[in-house]
C-alpha cells in the first residue's frame, strides 16, 4: 500500500517526532510506514489523516498485488 | 475498541530483560558450582549428558520466555504487531524443528543405528519455540528499523 504521508507533513513542515507523538506511536513505526515496510492498523490510519485533516484514500492507495 | 481482558497478554516491564540474561549463563554456573562442590565425585549427584541438556533447555527457555513477552522500549501497534507475527512464524518453525528430530528418531529406530537426535523432552519444545519466536521478532524488527 502506497501512502504520501512524507508529502502531507512537507505541507505542514511536521517531523515523524512530531507526527508520531500526535498519533500515539512512536518516530520507527511512522518511519517504517512511509517507507512502506509497515502497513497500519485502520484506527492508526484515520489518526494520522485526522491530524492532516484529509481522507483516508487522499493518503493510501492500494497498489497492484494489495 | 478494546480488547476483553480474558484476550490481553501481559507484558513484562523493560527491566525484566535484565533478569531474562542472567538465565543464559545459569546452567553453567550451576554445572561448575556442583563440581567444585564435589558432590559429583562422591557419588550425591550424577551429571550425564541428557541432565546437563535439559537443564540448558530449561534455562535458556525460562530467559527467552521472558525476553519475547518483555516490552519493548517504545510498545506501539508495529511493535505488537511484529510480536504477534513472530509467534505465528515461531510456531511454524517448531513444526519443523521438531519434525525433523522426530524422522532422525524414526530414521535411527528402523534404520541405520548410528543415527540418533537430542530426547524430545518438554524443556527442548519449550527453548525451540522461545527461541524460534525471539529470532523471528528480532529478524523483523531489524527489517523494519534498517535504512
Amino acid at each position: 500500500m502506497k501512502n504520501s504521508i512524507k508529502v502531507e507533513r512537507a505541507k505542514l513542515d511536521l517531523t515523524q517526532q512530531e507526527l508520531a507523538e500526535k498519533v500515539g506511536v512512536s518516530r520507527q513505526t511512522i518511519n517504517s510506514i512511509e517507507a512502506g515496510k509497515y502497513v497500519p492498523s485502520t484506527v492508526l490510519a484515520l489518526k494520522i489523516c485526522k491530524v492532516f485533516q484529509v481522507n483516508l484514500e487522499s493518503i493510501f492507495e492500494l497498489e497492484e498485488g494489495d | 475498541m478494546k480488547n476483553e481482558n480474558i484476550i490481553k497478554v501481559p507484558l513484562f516491564g523493560t527491566v525484566w530483560k535484565k533478569v531474562a540474561y542472567l538465565f543464559f549463563p545459569l546452567p553453567i554456573l550451576l554445572i561448575a558450582v556442583l563440581v567444585t562442590a564435589d558432590l559429583v565425585s562422591k557419588g550425591e549427584i550424577k551429571i550425564q549428558g541428557e541432565l546437563v541438556a535439559d537443564l540448558c533447555y530449561a534455562s535458556w527457555a525460562i530467559g527467552l520466555i521472558i525476553l519475547i513477552n518483555t516490552k519493548e522500549k517504545e510498545e506501539d501497534e508495529m511493535i505488537n504487531t511484529i510480536r504477534l507475527q513472530s509467534f505465528q512464524t515461531g510456531f511454524y518453525w517448531l513444526m519443523w524443528g521438531l519434525g525433523a528430530i522426530i524422522l532422525i528418531h524414526l530414521i535411527g529406530n528402523f534404520g541405520v543405528q548410528m543415527i540418533s537426535g537430542p530426547p524430545i523432552t518438554a524443556a527442548l519444545v519449550m527453548f525451540l519455540l522461545s527461541a524460534y519466536i525471539y529470532l523471528a521478532f528480532r529478524y523483523q524488527l531489524w527489517k523494519v528499523s534498517k535504512p
